[in-house]
């Protein structure tokens, strides 16, 4: 199964992430400002912020599409295993993203198919048949929408497309950036649960970065506010209902999200 | 209509031809009040001397006090919805720049034509837009043709409506169809569709386009998309202005500077010289409402104007036209997929499904919602400090599509 030898890759336990000073710098701008955090192996932790706030690019050094100014990332997991180094073949076999816009992530002029089979075939992964029917079937989709156009799929259903072709290479950690912004809110509550049933099912670890507070809080047990790059704040979602935060941003990002009053349109302005 | 009249507005305008466009001082809250006794429009914003009689009856309420900065809004609503429940009661003037009336002194008989504020959730006899029996169709592949929007009928006054569905549900293309931007292949029918007894259907090309931008107006979804990429973002505000009524570039400019100023942007010189991609998403959608209110439209027609928002933008955003809204009386046609959202900020709310309502709900009685899709919207979306695992879903029955 796996294609280099000198890593042990089974998926016999969680794996979670340690990142530590993570800094990016892009022409003097310094997107993310060393940055700590610890995910534990089997945790789900979320991250919020704006637009701007370095969030995405979080995810995006650790996976390896921004680079890192100075910083490490590391796996950990539960039984002393070998895990890959950052950067490597195995590493990004065992940690997969999925982008935010659905619209924007799939090959337009890739059927199905093709865009499941191809993080297989980059990974030497045999089977392909029985591989992508299967990914399929996990998140829902008949094996008809196999060979369709992303164009001829509903944002949701693309966006389950996007998650059938991380979870395809069997991944321990997903990193999940904004997975629902782009759907309707009844189609995001499909999507939430699914990505739910799935970590249930595979004791998946993930990283989730979102602006909507509700939607990390229901999904993440931990979470991270950030803005400009700094963290504000590291609380536990229970904090989190409980309303015990102690820093106005926290505040202020949890009245937003409460809906529209007048009040809070006029502290926001 | 007096000549003295005339003379009044003629001198409020030109000492403060801007005048709508400014954000309301504090001190200018009372103007908005309304003459009680009255009954028609009271002058918009700060006028000259003999304005200041008809705000001197005026009593402003305490709340004001509180809350210096919260324009009075001119549809009393939601019981128990938004915050600010005091000065909802008071009823207030749609103080609407764009009636060609100018400000009287007395009251004076409501003219013929002439819109009159609304008040209460029910549209009174003169609504801004009537929309009854409206079908929009497409053909399909086979032939045939395909109902996006099957017989929808409401009644728009000075109110902010809420459209509310999934994403083909029909909710854009009822607001396209009243626009008439609906696509050529598109065919739009209706028993009636009339904007101040303007009907719509019957218009030529070019009365349509007059009314395009200068009395309704749209804001569009994502300003990535919606504005021109190769002109900067004072040149579309210009263009706007310039195609509604005959105004010198200098006065353009000016008045753009304002337009930008009003929806809370720092520097409106500066942001006036960008171009939409060097702006942020907040920013361009507020280049957007500026474009689209500069013109003083009468109704306002918002397709998810905050979606493609972060929410504390977003909120930024509600506010700003929140506040033009309320301060000009126009109505607001605000479509949305997000219920609750939208439930905070309009006063009425249309739930649509596969091209027809199926429920109208006022916002504040939301919790006693009957139709099972309408309460499934409510409780699709995850709350802060709710523990429902996994979230309920929407259980799409063929029988709501009938």
């Amino acid at each position: 199964m796996t294609t280099d030898p000198g890593f042990d890759t089974r998926r016999s336990e969680s794996v979670g992430l340690h990142a530590q000073g993570l800094r990016v710098v892009y022409d003097g701008f310094v997107a993310v400002a060393d940055t700590t955090l610890r995910v534990d192996p089997g945790e789900s932790f979320g991250i919020v912020g704006e637009s701007g706030s370095g969030k995405s690019t979080v995810l995006r050094a650790i996976c390896g599409l921004a680079p890192m100014a100075s910083g490490t990332v590391q796996l950990v997991g539960g039984s002393g295993l070998n895990l890959p180094p950052p950067g490597s073949k195995p590493f990004r076999r065992l940690v997969q993203m999925v982008f935010q816009d659905p619209y924007g992530s799939l090959h337009p002029r890739q059927t199905v198919d093709r865009i499941l089979a191809e993080p297989l075939a980059i990974h030497g992964i045999g089977d392909a048949e029985t591989r992508i029917e299967r990914a399929l079937d996990e998140v829902g989709m008949g094996q008809g929408f196999r060979f369709r156009y992303p164009h001829q799929l509903s944002g949701g259903q693309r966006q389950r497309i996007a998650i059938a072709r991380a979870l395809i290479l069997e991944p321990q950690i997903m990193l999940l950036d904004e997975p629902t912004s782009a759907l309707d809110a009844s189609v995001q509550a499909e999507v939430l649960n699914l990505l739910e049933e799935l970590r249930r099912k595979r004791g998946l670890t993930f990283i989730m970065v979102s602006h909507d507070l509700a939607v990390v809080t229901h999904m993440c047990e931990k979470l991270m506010v950030m803005q400009r790059g700094q963290t504000v704040e590291l609380l536990s979602s229970a904090d989190l209902a409980a309303h015990s935060v102690t820093q106005d941003y926290t505040r202020k990002l949890m009245e937003a999200s409460g809906g529209f009053t007048r009040k809070v349109a006029i502290s926001a302005a | 209509m007096s000549i003295i009249d005339r003379a009044l507005a003629k001198k409020g305008r030109a000492a403060d031809p801007e005048g709508l466009l400014q954000e309301a001082p504090a001190s200018a809250a009372p103007f908005g009040m309304v003459n009680d006794n009255s009954g028609v429009d009271a002058p918009p914003a700060p006028l000259e001397a003999p304005v200041q009689v008809a705000a001197a009856r005026v009593a402003a309420p305490a709340a004001d006090a509180a809350l210096p900065i919260e324009p009075p809004r001119p549809v009393t609503t939601t019981p128990g919805g938004t915050t600010g429940a005091v000065e909802d009661v008071v009823p207030t003037p749609a103080a609407h720049p764009s009636a060609k009336a100018p400000p009287p002194l007395t009251p004076l008989p409501p003219e013929p034509g002439r819109i009159e504020p609304v008040f209460g959730p029910v549209p009174a006899a003169r609504p801004v837009l009537v929309v009854e029996d409206l079908r929009v169709s497409f053909p399909n592949r086979d032939g045939g043709r395909f109902e996006a929007v099957r017989g929808v009928s409401f009644t728009l006054g000075r109110e902010r409506l809420g459209i509310v569905g999934e994403s083909g549900s029909g909710k854009s293309q009822t607001g396209r169809a009243i626009l008439g931007l609906t696509a050529p292949e598109g065919r739009v029918t209706a028993r009636r569709l009339e904007f101040h007894g303007t009907d719509l259907l019957r218009c030529s090309a070019r009365e349509r386009r007059d009314l395009r931008g200068g009395r309704i107006a749209m804001v569009l979804q994502d300003p990535k998309f919606s504005l021109n990429p190769v002109m900067t973002i004072g040149d579309q505000v210009v263009e706007t202005l310039r195609a509604h009524s005959r105004i010198s570039a200098r006065d353009a400019r000016a008045k753009a500077l304002q337009a930008l100023a009003a929806v809370q942007i720092d520097q409106p010189e500066r942001v006036y010289k960008l171009y939409p991609h060097e702006v942020s998403g907040g920013m361009g959608q507020r280049a957007m409402i500026a474009m689209m209110l500069i013109a003083e439209p009468e109704l306002l027609i918002a397709d998810e104007p905050t979606s493609a928002l972060d929410v504390t933008v977003q909120l930024q955003v509600l506010g700003i036209m929140d506040k033009l809204v309320t301060e000009r009386g126009m109505g607001l046609v605000f479509i949305s997929h997000d219920l609750r959202l939208v439930s905070t900020f309009c006063d009425r709310i249309l739930v649509m499904y596969a091209g027809k309502i199926v429920e109208e709900v006022s916002s504040g009685a939301l919790a006693d919602a009957k139709h099972p899709y309408t309460r499934g919207l409510l409780n699709c979306l995850p709350n802060l400090g709710d523990d429902r695992h996994p979230l309920p879903t929407l259980d799409r029955r063929p029988e709501w599509a009938v």
